[in-house]
C-alpha cells in the first residue's frame, strides 16, 4: 500500500515539477520519502531539487516544444487568433471558432489584414475600365459587400463601405454588365469541382433565396459583379459552412465527421479558382488540425488496415507513400507527424484521410 | 543489493547495452524490441529530441539535423585532418568549439561530440534501467582499439554527461574476445574481424592464461554496411533513371525510402537468396501520378556490387598480420563482428582468407557489449581471473633535429611499459633542449599528433654533442602518459604527464551533466502526464463509442435525458482535462470517467436483458 501512495506521490511530483512548480514537487516527493524512506528515486529527487534550491537555480525551462502556450485572450481574439491555442477543449474551439465567424472582418481593411491570396492580383481582372464611375458606385439593396483588396487603387473596384438600404439608382446610360452565372449552373460546376453537393445545395439555397431581397448574412449578387465576384462569394460562403460543420462536428465528439468536414473544405479550396475558400481555410488551419488529430488520436499507433497489394492498387501521391512506408505499428501519431518531414498540418491531413479510407487503423 | 555495471557498444553506426544477469551475460532489448539502437540524435521540427531508431529514420527528410557517426569525430581537434574530410561528406554543420574542439549545430544550437555521445549513452542507460528496474550509474564502455588517449577521454566525458561513471574503457576486439573466451579455456591467437556500420576493425589478440593482449590493430574507419547499402541505392537509382528518365536522388523522401529498403534488402539476403524490393508510390511523375519502385534483388547480384569492399578489409586483414609479425596460420579462430558479418560473401571470403572458417558461435551485433558487461561485472566482483591487457594504439616518440619524429614507444606495444633514449644536444653551449611529445606514424614531426611540450634548463656548457639527456616514455595501466628527461651528468630533470582532453573543461562538462539530468526528470514528468492523458482519452473513447446505446437505454428509464446530459458533461470535462495537461484534473477525470463508463456499461448490460 505504501509503496503505491509512494509511487504516486513521485509521480505526481514528476509532474509538478514538469510544470515548474518546485515547490509542490520537493513536498510530494518528501511526502514519498516519509512514507518509504528507503526509497531511492524519491531521496535522489528531492535531493536533485533540494541542491539546485539550495544554488539558487532557477527551475530549469522546459524544452521550447513542449512549453505550454498562454491560453489567448478572449477579447482581443480575433477571425484568426484560433492559431495556437492548445488547452482549450473541443466545445470551447467551436464556440470560439463561432463567436470569431460572427466577427468575421469582411470589409477591405479585413481582407488586407489577412493573408494575401490571388486577391493580388485580381483588381487587373476586377476593374473593367468600360464601366462608367456612377454604375461602378451603383449599389443594389443590399449591404456593402468587400471586394478584393486593391493594391492600385487607382485601378480598383470603388465599392462603398456602406451603402444605405435603398433603390438603386438607374444608370444613366446602357452598359453592358455581364449577368451573373445562374446559381445551380454555378453549383453545378462547383459539385464537378469537387465541393461537397451539401455545402453547395446550401449555398444554392441561400442565393436563390436571397434574389429579391436582402440577406443579413450573406452577400447576395451586386448589378456590377462578375462571375468571378459571385463564384467568390459563394466559395466563401461554402467555406464558412463548411468551417461551421467542422468546429459543429468537433463539438459533439464526432471527430470523423469533422475531420471529413476538414478534408472536404481544404478539397474545395484546392479545387476552386477563386480565393474565396481560402480566404476562410487560412485563419482556421488550427481547427482543421484540431479535426485531424480528434480523428487520428495523438497517441494511438497507426497500422495498416489493408495489404500491401491493396495498397499498390490505390491511388496516392508520393508523400502519402512515403507516410504510408514509415506505418510499423510501433511510432504513435505523433512521433510519426515529427519525422515525417511534411509538416504537421499535411501529415496530420493525409493520416486522417488513410483512416477515414480504411488505408491504415489506429490501436 | 549489488550495483550494476551495464556494458555498452558505443558503436559508430549502432550501440548495444548488455549486463551480467545470474551469472550470464544478455544483452538488453531497447523499447522496440531491438537489441541494438542507432547511434544517431535528431532534433524535430518541433525541437523535440530524438534518439535511435525514430532519429534514423527521419535521418535524410531532417538530414540537416541529424546527428551521425560521430563517434569518427570524437576527441578530435577542429583542425585535424580528419575532421576536414567528414566535414565535407557529412550534411549536418560541423563548427569549431571555443577550445580548438569539434562541435555540431543542429536546429542552431551546438552541441560538443561528448554530448551527442551522451544521448546516445542516455538512451542506452535508460534501456538498462527500464530493464532492471533500478538505476544504473555505473558502466564499462567500448571503443575502437586504435582510440588514442583524446578520444578515450572524449568518450569518458560522454559518460559522464549521461550521468554514468565510466569505470573502465575498454578496447572493442578486446570485449569481443572477452565474450568469445566467456567459459572457455582458450589459449592462443584469436583475429577479431569487425565489420560495422560504418567503420571496419582488425585485431589480432592473443589470450593465454586468461590474459588477452592485443598484439596488433589495423582498420578502415570510412567501410562499413553503410558503404554496402549505398551500392543498393545506386543500382535502383541507375535503373529507376533508365526505366523513367528520372534520378530518385532529388527527392529527399524516396531517398530515405531507398535507404531503408536498401539496408533491409540487404539484412534478407543473408538468410534468401532473393528479395524484393517494392516501394510504392515512391516519386512524383509531376502529372499528379505516383511511381513504383518494384525490383528483385538477388544475393548474387549483391554480392558482385559490393565484392570489392570485401576484398579492401582483406587487404587491411593482412596489414595486421603482419605487424603482428605472425602467419594466417598461426591464428586459432576467427571471430566475427559487426552486423556487415552475417552477409554470406564476407564469411565466405575472411574464411579463404584465413583458411579456416570463422567462429559462429557468437552473435556479431551483440558481442561486444557482451564482453564489456563481463568487464564490467569482473570489476565489480575484482576477481583477478580475468587480466586485460592492451596495447597503445600509436607511436609515442618525441621531435628531434630536422624535424623528424623519433619513436621510443612503438605502436602496439602492450602497456603498462616505458622505454628510455639517450639524445645528445645539438648546438655549442647549448643550456636547454625542448622536448615536443608526439604521436604518431609519420617520419615528419609535423604530420604526428602534438601531445604535450616542455623544456629542460640548466645544462652545462660544452660543445654539441657532449651534454647527454636522456628520455623516458612510461604508460600506466590506465593509458597515462609520462615523459621524463634527465641530465645525466647532473641528474637535473623535467616531466610532464600527459592528460588526455576530451576539448571540454571540467566546468563545462559539469554544466551539461546538469542539463542532461535536468532534461530527463522534465521528459520523465512529461511521460507521466502523458501516460494520464491516454487513459483519459481511452476512457472517453470508451464512453463516446457507448453513447448510442447508453441513449436508447435511458430512453425508458426514469433517469431520462436528464440523465443523458450529465453523461454528456462528464464526457466534456474529460475532453476539457485532456487538453490542459494538468496532471491532478488528469487524475480527477480519470476516476471520474471511470465510474461514468461503468454505469454506461451497466445501463446498457441492463437494456439488453
Amino acid at each position: 500500500m505504501g509503496g503505491i501512495n509512494a509511487r504516486n506521490l513521485i509521480e505526481r511530483g514528476l509532474a509538478s515539477y514538469g510544470r515548474g512548480e518546485l515547490q509542490q514537487a520537493l513536498g510530494l516527493w518528501r511526502e514519498a520519502l516519509a512514507l518509504e524512506p528507503k526509497n531511492e528515486e524519491a531521496k535522489k529527487l528531492v535531493s536533485f531539487v533540494e541542491e539546485r534550491m539550495t544554488a539558487k537555480t532557477p527551475v530549469p525551462p522546459r524544452p521550447s516544444s513542449r512549453e505550454p502556450s498562454p491560453l489567448p485572450d478572449p477579447d482581443t481574439e480575433a477571425w484568426n487568433a484560433d492559431e495556437g491555442t492548445p488547452s482549450e477543449s473541443d466545445g470551447q474551439t467551436a464556440a470560439r471558432l463561432v463567436r470569431a465567424e460572427s466577427n468575421f472582418d469582411d470589409s477591405e481593411e479585413g481582407i488586407r489584414k489577412r493573408r494575401p491570396t490571388l486577391v493580388s492580383i485580381l483588381p487587373e481582372l476586377l476593374a473593367p475600365s468600360t464601366i462608367p464611375e456612377d454604375m461602378r458606385r451603383t449599389s443594389t439593396m443590399m449591404e456593402a459587400v468587400p471586394l478584393p483588396v486593391a493594391t492600385q487603387p487607382t485601378r480598383s473596384v470603388a465599392v462603398p463601405m456602406a451603402v444605405p438600404v435603398a433603390v438603386a439608382p438607374q444608370p444613366t446610360r446602357p452598359v453592358f454588365v455581364p449577368p451573373p452565372m445562374p446559381a445551380q449552373a454555378m453549383g453545378k460546376s462547383l459539385v464537378e469541382e469537387g465541393v461537397p453537393t451539401e455545402a453547395v445545395q446550401e449555398v444554392i439555397t441561400r442565393q436563390v433565396e436571397a434574389q429579391p431581397v436582402a440577406t443579413p448574412s450573406s452577400r447576395a449578387p451586386h448589378r456590377t459583379d462578375t462571375p468571378l465576384d459571385l463564384a467568390l462569394s459563394e466559395a466563401r460562403d461554402i467555406g464558412k459552412i463548411l468551417v461551421r460543420k467542422v468546429s459543429d462536428a468537433l463539438a459533439a465528439g464526432k471527430n470523423a465527421e469533422a475531420a471529413e468536414a476538414a478534408e472536404d473544405l481544404l478539397l474545395a479550396a484546392e479545387k476552386s479558382p477563386a480565393p474565396g475558400i481560402g480566404e476562410v481555410v487560412e485563419p482556421s488551419r488550427t481547427t482543421l488540425e484540431r479535426a485531424f488529430f480528434a480523428h487520428l488520436g495523438r497517441s494511438g499507433v497507426p497500422t495498416m488496415a489493408v495489404d500491401d497489394a491493396t495498397v499498390n492498387s490505390s491511388s496516392f501521391d508520393h508523400r502519402t507513400g512515403f507516410l504510408l512506408s514509415c506505418i510499423d505499428g510501433t511510432l504513435p501519431i505523433d512521433t510519426l507527424i515529427d519525422i515525417s518531414g511534411m509538416g504537421r498540418f499535411e501529415a496530420a491531413r493525409t493520416l486522417s484521410r488513410l483512416l477515414r479510407r480504411k488505408i491504415i487503423k489506429v490501436g | 543489493m549489488t550495483e550494476r555495471v551495464i556494458g555498452i557498444d558505443l558503436g559508430t553506426t549502432n550501440s548495444c547495452v548488455a549486463v551480467v544477469e545470474d551469472g550470464s551475460p544478455v544483452v538488453i532489448p531497447n523499447r522496440g524490441g531491438y537489441k541494438t539502437t542507432p547511434s544517431v540524435v535528431a532534433i524535430s521540427e518541433s525541437g523535440r529530441r530524438l534518439v535511435g531508431h525514430i532519429a534514423k529514420r527521419q535521418a535524410v527528410t531532417n538530414a540537416e539535423n541529424t546527428a551521425y557517426s560521430v563517434k569518427r569525430l570524437i576527441g578530435r581537434s577542429w583542425t585535424s585532418p580528419a575532421v576536414k574530410a567528414i566535414r565535407e561528406m557529412v550534411p549536418y554543420k560541423i563548427v569549431e568549439g571555443p577550445h580548438q574542439d569539434v562541435r555540431v549545430e543542429l536546429r542552431e544550437q551546438a552541441f560538443s561530440l561528448p554530448e551527442v555521445s551522451a544521448f546516445v549513452l542516455q538512451e542506452m542507460k535508460r534501456v538498462a534501467e527500464d530493464h532492471l528496474g533500478e538505476e544504473v550509474r555505473k558502466a564499462v564502455v567500448t571503443v575502437p582499439a586504435y582510440f588514442n588517449d583524446g578520444q578515450r577521454q572524449a568518450t569518458k566525458d560522454a559518460g559522464r554527461i549521461a550521468g554514468l561513471d565510466v569505470i573502465r574503457i575498454i578496447n572493442e576486439p578486446t570485449a569481443a574476445a572477452l565474450s568469445y573466451g566467456f567459459g572457455k579455456e582458450i589459449e592462443g591467437r584469436i583475429a577479431i574481424y569487425d565489420l560495422g556500420g560504418g567503420t571496419f576493425d582488425i585485431s589480432i589478440l592473443e589470450i593465454s592464461n586468461g590474459v588477452f593482449e592485443v598484439v596488433s590493430t589495423a582498420g578502415d574507419t570510412f567501410l562499413g554496411g553503410e558503404d554496402f547499402d549505398k551500392r543498393i541505392i545506386d543500382w535502383l537509382v541507375g535503373g529507376f533513371r533508365k526505366e523513367h528518365n528520372i534520378d530518385l536522388r532529388i527527392d529527399m523522401m524516396a531517398l530515405q525510402r531507398l535507404k531503408d529498403a536498401a539496408e533491409k534488402a540487404k539484412c534478407d539476403l543473408s538468410s534468401v537468396r532473393e528479395t524484393e524490393i517494392n516501394l510504392p508510390f515512391l516519386i512524383s511523375t509531376g502529372r499528379a501520378q505516383a511511381l513504383h519502385l518494384q525490383r528483385p534483388l538477388s544475393r548474387h547480384k549483391l554480392e558482385e556490387l559490393t565484392h570489392d569492399l570485401v576484398e579492401r578489409t582483406l587487404r587491411i586483414c593482412k596489414g595486421a598480420i603482419d605487424d603482428a609479425g605472425i602467419e594466417k596460420t598461426d591464428i586459432l579462430e576467427v571471430i566475427l563482428v559487426g552486423g556487415m558479418t552475417r552477409m554470406p560473401k564476407v564469411q565466405e571470403m575472411v574464411g579463404e582468407f584465413f583458411g579456416k572458417e570463422p567462429c559462429k558461435g557468437v552473435h556479431p551485433d551483440e558481442v561486444v557489449a557482451l564482453g564489456a558487461a563481463i568487464q564490467g561485472a569482473s570489476l565489480l566482483e575484482n576477481t583477478a581471473d580475468m587480466l586485460l591487457l592492451d596495447v597503445t594504439p600509436h607511436s609515442l616518440g618525441i621531435m628531434v633535429m630536422g624535424g623528424y619524429f623519433h619513436r621510443l614507444i612503438d605502436r602496439n606495444t602492450t602497456i603498462p611499459t616505458a622505454k628510455s633514449h639517450i639524445f645528445t644536444t645539438t648546438r655549442e653551449d647549448q643550456t636547454s633542449v625542448k622536448i615536443l611529445v608526439m604521436q604518431g606514424e609519420n617520419d615528419r614531426a609535423d604530420e604526428n599528433e602534438l601531445l604535450g611540450e616542455f623544456v629542460l634548463t640548466g645544462l652545462r656548457k660544452a660543445l654539441r654533442g657532449e651534454v647527454e639527456v636522456e628520455v623516458t616514455f612510461e604508460i600506466s595501466a590506465d593509458g597515462i602518459v609520462s615523459v621524463a628527461a634527465r641530465d645525466m651528468e647532473t641528474g637535473q630533470h623535467q616531466s610532464i604527464t600527459v592528460t588526455a582532453t576530451s576539448g571540454l573543461t571540467e566546468s563545462e562538462i559539469m554544466s551539461m551533466a546538469t542539463e542532461q539530468e535536468e532534461y530527463m526528470v522534465t521528459v520523465r514528468a512529461d511521460e507521466s502526464v502523458e501516460k494520464e492523458r491516454q487513459a483519459v482519452e481511452k476512457l472517453v473513447d470508451e464512453a463516446v463509442s457507448l453513447m448510442p446505446s447508453v441513449a436508447k437505454a435511458l430512453e425508458s428509464s426514469a433517469l431520462g435525458s436528464q440523465g443523458l446530459e450529465a453523461a454528456r458533461a462528464t464526457v466534456d470535462q474529460a475532453r476539457a482535462a485532456l487538453a490542459t495537461k494538468d496532471p491532478d484534473e488528469l487524475a480527477k477525470m480519470k476516476s471520474a470517467m471511470g465510474r461514468t463508463l461503468q454505469m454506461f456499461k451497466t445501463l446498457v448490460k441492463d437494456s439488453e436483458k
